[in-house]
């Protein structure tokens, strides 16, 4: 081997060797907060391409924890929020966690760990005995059988259901599909794509996308020759962005629906830069958990994101971003359990998360952390309706929502219409 | 016919894109043999030089020119500033690629905890689209594609025929021996480090036109490819980064036109992997001398 080639050859070993050093290295943030304050853990990427999941996350964690504390705090605890990056990755988020698990005495709880790397991590948080409430969308977790693994947000496949819903609702006939092949839009395509067939709904083309390509001139054009009614699609940013800027500039874009991605503001400024904010907005229909923003919980959340404007900057930006009003009723709803278990012990709360949320009779609805710590310690029995709604989890630790498609008009997100559970079990052949 | 010829119409524009920084990249390693894998960074740090100005009123192509000068300047302040310290303590090829990590690693990180994890975009629209049946280009990537062609062609040209040039390759075939026949090494090694910058200044604007968006770590997250066409082409060879950047584009496309477009870098990367089994220098390179790193 010459000393070019030798040269490279190392180069090369190195990058390697360097990357699954830093698979091996990855910091996280977490640290035990002043004596005799809780802490929750954000876990999620803050670094990489899904950065943006993180500051999610949080946008929905402060907020809470605003409320929480304002309200005497949880058994006389503080609670704060503790960042802890998972980077998006398996490799990263499993030291991360196992991290944080051994070195956190005060970690009662865990909002996070999402598609990318729920799997990995779910099954030591479980073996730790914390409670996570996780926005995976990942069908694997549709029958869950982790006892501390709850999920607010309907899976993917409910999701993928929904947009095929959505596509008939708006009379379309000819729908295409583009999914992103990475794990988070890879939930929901299955289902987008038998609903759309089940519906009798011509597919005209249905796209898997290499992410983070530097071109998708060709993979545009063929959509664009397919001339669909809508395309049914999710993706990151970054290949939302470059796809649909081509297919702009070959064709013309369809209308879109899209899933509650597209409501995340890195989205919007991606396509938004893309295509254009006037064409991205006439043409998106997002099909979301129907969460209006009229419930009493969604205006506390409002208010208390507003307050936290210390540790979530520009807080507006997460006002209607579904998956940190999620991360908020996480919250809440932990904390209410502990109140209710009279414990902090995350073993102990864990099973009374069902008891503060399940509808029963007798039960006394609460909106709000201090609604609910004053009933329970009046002894009474409370049913939290968050700010996405009742939250009813079924044997798996899943809650179900309701859909709705919804539009941006002028700075805000609106209901344009509902999509009914009849409809999307027509979707998903129910 | 119609289906391949856009598709191989399309490769050619994603081929003109990475040939910027696929000869940036070459050119200096040939030259210095330092494996600079910091040089997504000073993509993106141009890049958004020229976000910077564009957005302050700029044109996007007055600001491109800005992002190569800044982006030399970059390129040529990392050298001077970090790796020339290594060099001189006798670092070895591995060390510096190790250097050059952890520079990347620190511009990167230091860039989106500035900027914020979030996305970037020119103010320049792609203008009147050409149409040749399912082929469409747009004004900007014809200007795109025009500059690419005009910069390799340059840097080829200064290579050949310029006495820097011929002390550049005189310095990627044996350092010891152009310091022996008097080639001024010290400046020959800055001034490849400032070319390589430029060239890294507009490949990143380039690609971020070209992809529509940008974030603090786009340029090192196409890194991967743009080494790719080099090696293809043959690890410092400008003419051999530009066949190779050709050859990434229309593979990736054709595949994605007609196989599965989820597959398409694996179609890419198996391309790669065949011409280097047979040919493991890559289709141009000559260099095959025993060398270190040049002071």
């Amino acid at each position: 081997m010459t000393g070019k080639w030798k040269s490279f050859g190392i180069a090369v070993a190195v990058v390697g060797a360097l990357g699954i050093a830093a698979c091996g290295s990855s910091s996280s943030s977490s640290s035990s907060g002043p004596k005799g304050n809780l802490e929750f853990a954000v876990f999620h990427a803050f670094s990489g391409p899904n950065a943006a999941y993180g500051p999610e996350a949080a946008a929905g964690c402060y907020p809470a924890i605003v409320e929480i504390n304002a309200a005497g705090g949880i058994l006389g605890h503080k609670v704060h929020c503790t960042p802890v990056d998972s980077k998006g990755e398996p490799a990263d988020a499993v030291p991360a966690a196992n991290r944080m698990i051994a070195s956190s005495s005060s970690l009662v709880g865990v909002i996070g760990g999402g598609s990318n790397e729920a799997t990995a991590v779910v099954p030591l948080f479980q073996q730790a005995h914390i409670p996570i409430f996780s926005t995976t969308g990942q069908s694997s977790f549709d029958h869950n059988t982790a006892s501390y693994f709850w999920r607010i947000l309907s899976p993917d496949s409910a999701q993928g259901s929904a947009m095929a819903a959505a596509a008939k609702k708006l009379g379309i006939t000819r729908a295409a599909t583009m999914f992103g092949n990475d794990i988070a839009a890879q939930g929901s395509a299955p289902s987008a794509i038998a609903g759309v067939k089940r519906l009798g709904l011509a597919l005209p083309a249905s796209q898997t996308l290499a992410v983070g390509q530097s071109s998708y001139r060709s993979e545009a054009t063929a959509m664009s020759n397919a001339k669909p009614q809508a395309i049914i699609t999710e993706a990151d940013p970054q290949t939302s962005a470059t796809y649909f800027s081509e297919l702009s500039q070959v064709g013309q874009v369809p209308k879109l629906i899209t899933d509650p991605v597209s409501q995340e503001p890195n989205w919007r400024k991606a396509m938004g830069g893309a295509i254009g904010t006037t064409l991205l907005n006439k043409q998106d229909y997002a099909v979301v958990a129907y969460s209006p923003a009229t419930l009493p919980a969604y205006k506390v959340f409002t208010s208390e994101l507003m307050a936290s404007a210390k540790h979530v900057p520009n807080p507006s930006q997460w006002n209607a971003d579904l998956y940190s009003v999620a991360d908020y009723d996480s919250a809440i709803i932990m904390a209410l359990a502990m109140d209710a278990a009279h414990s902090d012990a995350p073993g102990v709360y864990n099973r009374y998360v069902t008891k503060v949320t399940a509808p029963s009779s007798g039960a006394t609805i609460v909106h709000t952390y201090a609604a609910g710590k004053a009933a329970l310690a009046h002894g009474k029995h409370i049913q939290y309706v968050g700010a996405v709604g009742p939250v009813h989890f079924n044997q798996w630790h899943n809650a179900g929502n309701a859909f709705a498609i919804e539009r941006y008009v002028n700075g805000n997100w609106k209901v344009y219409s509902l999509i009914t559970a009849a409809e999307i079990n027509a979707a998903a052949g129910f | 016919m119609a289906v391949f010829i856009s598709a191989v119409g399309f490769g050619v524009v994603t081929a003109a894109i990475l040939a910027i920084s696929a000869v940036g990249f070459t050119l200096q390693f040939s030259v210095t043999n330092v494996f600079n894998l910091a040089f997504g960074s000073v993509m993106t740090l141009s890049g958004f030089v020229a976000y910077w100005l564009n957005h302050a009123g700029l044109n996007i192509w007055v600001a491109m020119a800005a992002a190569a000068v800044s982006g030399g300047l970059i390129s040529l302040a990392i050298n001077e500033a970090i790796y020339t310290p290594f060099i001189r303590h006798g670092l070895n090829l591995f060390g510096m690629v190790i250097v050059t990590i952890s520079v990347a690693v620190i511009f990167d990180h230091g860039l989106q905890a500035a900027v914020g994890p979030t996305f970037f975009s020119y103010t320049a629209p792609a203008g009147k689209a050409f149409r040749f049946a399912d082929f469409v280009l747009t004004r900007q990537e014809l200007i795109i594609v025009g500059i690419a062609v005009l910069l390799t062609i340059l840097v080829q040209v200064a290579l050949q025929y310029t006495r820097v040039g011929k002390a550049m390759r005189g310095l990627a075939i044996n350092a010891s021996l152009a310091r022996a026949c008097g080639v001024p090494t010290r400046g020959v090694i800055a001034l490849a480090w400032f070319v390589s910058g430029v060239l890294a200044g507009v490949g990143g604007v380039a690609l971020f036109l070209d992809i529509s968006t940008f974030t603090a770590t786009t340029g090192s997250e196409f890194l991967i490819v743009i080494i790719a066409a080099a090696v293809l082409g043959g690890i410092g060879s400008p003419r051999g980064a530009v066949l190779g950047a050709l050859v990434v584009g229309i593979v990736t496309e054709v595949g994605a036109a007609y196989w599965n477009a989820e597959l398409k870098d694996v179609l890419a990367f198996g391309v790669l992997i065949a011409v280097l089994l047979v040919r493991p220098q890559g289709l141009f390179s000559r260099l095959a001398t025993e060398r270190a790193i040049a002071r």
